[in-house]
């Protein structure tokens, strides 16, 4: 072989090799971002959708424990990675465990949930609303929602 | 340059077409496992500086995004008859898999309401085909895991009016009080 041919040929390795490399870099690195962000943006949605059916038709213990573990896991992602979508749900779901706890006659607990509710509605850009506004605002999109 | 001419050009210029290929090609791989490998060293770092929570959050929003995947191809596919009970058992297979994970405990209720759902889903499809024996076999199967979640009123009709309504919500169709009475 020449070396003409020779310079030719790793030069064809070379620039093969990069092209190849860059775009293989690119679309993994795409492919995981992509997986990261739908994650981040579907588990909220999955534990909105789970906190809401079990608040609306289970009783009062396991909607509990739904709301509980809802709220828990969105803290956990907030922590993390900051996000509206989850501080929004949060406020919901503290809301929710607020007014089942109107039901038990539980003020003070409700009062202490509320708090947190308020915080989360305001950390996600939200208006500072009153306890009672936020149930009554709650009360009426779970009202819409119910069959 | 002498050495090249003596050849035909056109074997030159396949064997450089082929190196160049074949190195596009072994690029690409070696590109993809370094992305991997950056991806892994991030999520050890993030790992190393929150701690054992940061992983364990790192896993359950992956199980949640599993779920919702499940889902959202069962429900896409509903168009296509064959292709829709295809989907709907595997998301009927996956969220049995996930249910049965040890690292998926702390989400075991949701995987629980999705794979209840999934079964009265599975249920309206066969009762559809007049396959009343597996209808009634999931129908049974989406009672029994609604109960476990404390539901109050687990009979059929509510659970196929929920059902219904999830699949609605999928489909863009406005929910008003009266759907699914």
């Amino acid at each position: 072989m020449t070396k003409a041919a020779k310079i030719t040929y790793f030069a064809a390795l070379l620039v093969g090799l990069s092209i190849g490399g860059f775009f293989g870099f690119q679309t993994a690195a795409s492919a995981f971002e992509a997986f990261y962000t739908g994650r981040l943006l579907t588990a909220p949605m999955v534990l909105s959708h789970f906190s809401y059916l079990q608040y609306s038709y289970a009783d009062r213990a396991h909607a509990q424990a739904a709301l509980r573990t809802s709220a828990k896991l969105l803290e956990g992602m907030e922590k993390l990675n900051p996000e509206k979508t989850q501080e929004r749900e949060l406020s919901f779901t503290y809301t929710r465990l607020a007014l089942l706890e109107d039901a038990a006659d539980n003020s003070e607990e409700s009062h202490a949930l509320m708090t947190k509710a308020r915080y989360w509605f305001t950390a996600s850009g939200g208006r500072d609303y009153s306890e009672s506004e936020m149930k009554t605002v709650l009360k009426s999109v779970d009202e819409h929602l119910q069959p | 340059m002498v050495g090249m001419i003596k050849r035909p050009i056109g074997v030159w210029f396949s064997v450089a077409l082929i190196i160049l290929v074949s190195g596009a090609w072994v690029g690409s791989k070696a590109g993809s496992k370094i992305a991997q490998y950056c991806d892994t060293r991030q999520r050890q770092k993030q790992a190393t500086l929150h701690g054992p929570e940061s992983a364990q959050h790192d896993s359950v929003l992956t199980q949640l995004y599993a779920v919702q995947l499940l889902q959202l191809f069962a429900v896409v596919s509903q168009n296509d008859k064959k292709l829709g009970q295809k989907y709907l058992l595997n998301e009927i297979g996956g969220l049995e898999d996930l249910r049965r994970r040890t690292d998926a405990q702390e989400i075991r209720p949701v995987v629980d309401l999705y794979l209840g759902l999934a079964y009265v889903d599975a249920a309206m499809a066969e009762e559809h085909d007049n396959d009343k024996a597996r209808a009634s076999k999931h129908m049974d199967s989406a009672k029994t895991l609604f109960q476990s979640l404390g539901w109050r009123d687990y009979s059929e009709e509510t659970l196929r009016m929920v059902a219904r309504r999830d699949l609605d919500k999928w489909k863009g169709q406005p929910q008003t009080r009266q759907d699914g009475k």
